[in-house]
């Protein structure tokens, strides 16, 4: 980079002119880094903050979704069942109400 | 690399020349933090200076480690949530399949006249997956 033009404020400027800027920059090089690591830090502490509230949530709605599905795969079993006895029982049923009917014709 | 800096309001400007030592140091401590060499610069003339607060190492490993347990959780919850949502789905066609299949028990066996059941149990689950 050929050339950098930053901006600061007033005060800050008036007091510079009777500085050494490149000593001050290069004496103050490490406060920098310092600073830049605590930038750091708040952005990352923001960050674990919401990591940890989204790994609460996703934990909790994985707690939910499991009992669901436990329940679903019992349901279903048991509506299998219930289907198949059902199934079996309309059909004797049936096939009693066509005996009963046939009884009434053959009287009549 | 030359350096203007300006105020903020006002005139006049300072212009100096970096050395390129220097100059190495400002664009090392860019890359290694992401920020730009204006933003360097304008910290370390401010000298609005700040401290962190604790062990930034450890804190970024804690990040990462957080952010590996997120995404395991994540990879384990989408195929679960699609299984879950198409075992309930089976259930809502047995469950309108079993409401016709006892509406045609209780008919028959009043036919029949015979003793109609409650079945309480499964029509509470056909409730539950009808509604």
């Amino acid at each position: 980079m050929e050339k950098i033009e930053i901006k600061i404020e007033r005060e800050i400027f008036k007091a510079l002119k009777n500085t050494d800027v490149i000593k001050l920059i290069g004496n103050n090089l490490l406060k920098v880094e310092k600073t830049l690591q605590a930038d750091r830090e708040v952005f990352l502490l923001e960050k674990k903050k919401k990591l940890e509230e989204k790994l609460k949530e996703i934990e909790g709605e994985l707690e939910e979704l499991k009992v669901f599905y436990q329940k679903a795969i019992e349901d279903k079993k048991l509506m299998l069942t219930f289907r198949e006895k059902l199934r079996e029982e309309n059909e004797e049923l049936k096939k009693e109400l066509e005996e009963k009917k046939r009884e009434i014709s053959n009287k009549t | 690399m030359k350096l203007v800096i300006k105020p903020k309001k006002g005139f006049g400007k300072i212009e100096v020349e970096i050395p390129q030592e220097l100059v190495e140091k400002i664009v090392k401590l860019s890359e290694h933090y992401r920020v730009t060499e204006e933003k360097i610069l304008e910290i370390a003339i401010s000298e609005n200076f700040k401290e962190p607060k604790g062990d930034l190492k450890a804190l970024e490993n804690s990040v990462e480690e957080l952010k590996k347990k997120v995404g395991i959780l994540e990879k384990e919850w989408a195929p679960l949530r699609y299984k879950a949502y198409g075992v309930s789905e089976d259930n809502k066609l047995l469950a309108i399949e079993l409401s016709g299949l006892l509406a045609e028990n209780s008919q028959l066996k009043r036919f029949l006249r015979k003793k109609i059941d409650g079945n309480l149990e499964l029509r509470k689950l056909i409730q539950y997956y009808l509604h």
